[in-house]
């Protein structure tokens, strides 16, 4: 296969960590990075079906602005030749000066051995590379020996260079240090420049293929005698997997205008660190622009994330059915509920705890007002019902309980439901109770105390 | 009216009419539209939101009351799907809830208990406005505020799930 070399070459490299972070990053367009003090690889070969070269370079400008570095981007078919294009800046080899050719000698490490090689060259009149390509090649073995076959190969082709190893960075932490004009301690300007923090974070989890389940922030204060913990650490773990940075963002908003509600910062905040601590891999796969549901599927994580964040995990759920015979007990909380797809066509059968299964006509899935109603094997149910069933009096037509009274108008039942002997057994007649103020109670009572107790209402 | 057409068009005045979408529902001819806030009343008013979730069968629905004494059973049973309601209760935080839901566009329907402030009314309706998704109060009696498009009240007939409904508002434009 023919080889293809991306290269980012960085002309102020600030520290290797961030040129590390940036090659972590781009792991998503290729399994294949190397990374120097000064340039990050990428084998394209294999991925140049998937991207063009064009967006590639957009994408990866895009990552090394993010990073808060400038690069220059350039494509070739081995890696010297990518290098030494973005560092002199040039669209062809036969335009490349001389002095490139330390890059083609070794592009992942700096090397002057062949400084008396160029400076010959130079006394000869050869200028360029593409001067150089002109010499005969017989001659290399007798002016510079091994060293001079070893470059003359290396210049016309240098697919075969061994690439050096990438070792991923252990963890994944992001730091922010504040400038003396940046320092704040309001919450919007902090969020403001975290956003750029989590922004880089996403970028190397995304290059891993994974997306962040639990998170820590450690927010720096300027350090005064009369603050005992300048350093604030704030662990959130999200109650699903997070893809979306502005949904990061307006939970990190709700939880931290909370935080700081409690107590307030005491002083201008000077460095913003996030660290990583727990990830779990992302599903990979190209978007489908015939649907949704992707997107929908990342706003309804992003929303039960921030109601969950606010509210509480037991404040939203939805509802599961649960085999059980007593009624109050028939279904649960489905707490973390899951994005699920609208169902399609066909019949779904669901099966109501102590009920035989209802069918649901395909009809209604049309959306289409079904014109037979659905046949109830079993009396109506209440659309409410109270988890503890409150106790009632009743005397000459009178139910009262401790707060209200109804007066019995008409009634409809019994229905006998009893069961749950292995547990706790329970035996009951059930009366659907129409009052005098039109209301409609579901009322039972116990048959072993023959006490009658309020259980739900027909609303 | 001429002159006045060709100023609203100088000015950019004019707009495309934008088709307000409904719900079908057999108890209103017309149907319930998106995108705006309605107020249900009457003994009969969840059994009025089951028969719409049923009728509206892939209709997502996100259900927020304070603590939640609907019996997911009977939705069972009166062929709802269970998958297609989120159920909140918001304690303190209900506009701030509600405000989260419509904004996502995630649920066409919200049903909550009702809203008594109308400027939380006014912040709302924009915001129903603006998503497509219809905010369902259940009230025990019918507010007066210009926000609320369109007002309904309920009935039981008898010992039957059947329901008797009566529009007794409107004020949205069809366009």
């Amino acid at each position: 296969m023919h080889m293809r070399v991306a290269c980012l070459f960085f002309s102020k490299p600030s520290n290797t960590e961030a040129l590390r972070a940036i090659g972590e990053a781009c792991l998503r367009f290729t399994p294949q990075v190397a990374v120097t003090y000064e340039a990050v690889f990428l084998d394209i070969s294999r991925s140049q079906r998937l991207y063009s070269e064009e967006s590639l370079r957009l994408r990866l400008k895009r990552i090394s602005e993010k990073f808060k570095l400038i690069c220059q981007i350039r494509f070739a078919d081995d890696a010297p030749t990518a290098l030494a294009l973005a560092r002199y800046n040039k669209s062809t080899k036969a335009e490349l000066p001389l002095e490139a050719l330390s890059d083609f000698i070794n592009p992942f490490m700096h090397d002057d051995s062949i400084e008396r090689v160029v400076f010959t060259l130079l006394n000869l009149g050869v200028k360029t590379i593409g001067g150089f390509l002109h010499l005969p090649r017989h001659a290399w073995a007798a002016r510079f020996g091994a060293l001079g076959l070893h470059l003359e190969k290396r210049v016309r082709d240098a697919s075969d260079l061994p690439w050096p190893l990438f070792e991923l960075p252990q963890k994944i932490i992001e730091r922010l240090d504040f400038s003396e004009s940046e320092l704040s301690g309001n919450l919007e300007t902090l969020l403001f420049f975290l956003k750029n923090v989590i922004d880089r974070a996403m970028a190397r989890l995304r290059g891993k293929g994974e997306i962040p389940s639990c998170i820590k922030l450690k927010l720096m204060q300027e350090k005064f005698s009369h603050i005992k913990t300048p350093l604030l650490i704030y662990p959130f773990s999200f109650p699903m997997p997070q893809s979306s940075v502005l949904n990061m963002i307006t939970i990190f908003r709700e939880r931290l205008s909370r935080e700081f509600a409690k107590s307030p910062l005491q002083s201008e905040v000077v460095s913003i660190e996030l660290e990583i601590l727990e990830s779990i891999p992302r599903i990979q796969a190209q978007t489908n622009f015939f649907s949704k549901h992707e997107e929908k599927s990342e706003e309804w994580h992003g929303l039960i994330a921030r109601l969950i964040e606010k509210l509480g995990e037991t404040s939203v759920f939805k509802a599961q059915l649960q085999e059980r015979y007593l009624p109050e007990k028939s279904w649960n909380k489905e707490f973390k509920p899951q994005w699920t797809k609208n169902f399609n066509q066909g019949e779904d059968y669901v099966r109501s705890s102590a009920n035989p299964p209802v069918c649901i006509p395909s009809s209604i899935h049309a959306g289409v007002v079904p014109v037979v109603p659905l046949s109830l094997p079993y009396p109506e149910r209440p659309l409410r019902l109270l988890t503890n069933p409150k106790k009632l009096d009743f005397y000459q037509g009178v139910f009262a309980s401790d707060k209200k009274s109804w007066r019995l108008r008409n009634f409809d039942g019994p229905e006998r439901l009893s069961g749950e002997w292995w547990n706790e057994m329970f035996s009951r007649e059930y009366y659907r109770v129409a009052t005098d103020t039109g209301e409609q109670l579901w009322v039972y009572k116990d048959l072993p105390t023959h006490q009658y107790y309020l259980h739900g209402y027909f609303d | 009216m001429s002159s006045l057409a060709a100023l609203k068009a100088l000015v950019g005045a004019t707009y495309a009419p934008i088709e307000r979408k409904f719900f079908h529902f057999s108890q209103i001819p017309q149907g319930i539209p998106q995108g705006i806030i309605a107020e249900v009343c009457g003994l009969g008013k969840t059994e009025f939101v089951i028969k719409l979730l049923r009728e509206n069968f892939n209709l997502k629905a996100a259900w927020v009351e304070q603590e939640v004494t609907l019996n997911p059973c009977a939705f069972v049973q009166k062929g709802v799907s269970l998958d297609n309601v989120l159920f909140i209760e918001p304690q303190e935080f209900d506009v701030w809830v509600l405000l989260q839901l419509l904004n996502s566009q995630l649920f066409p329907l919200v049903v909550c208990q009702t809203v008594g402030d109308e400027k939380l009314l006014r912040r709302l309706m924009l915001t129903c406005e603006k998503s497509g998704s219809t905010l369902l109060m259940l009230s025990s009696q019918f507010q007066k505020s210009w926000t609320i498009k369109m007002q309904i009240e309920v009935a039981r007939m008898g010992f039957t799930s059947e329901i008797q409904t009566q529009v007794k508002k409107t004020s949205f434009f069809v366009v």
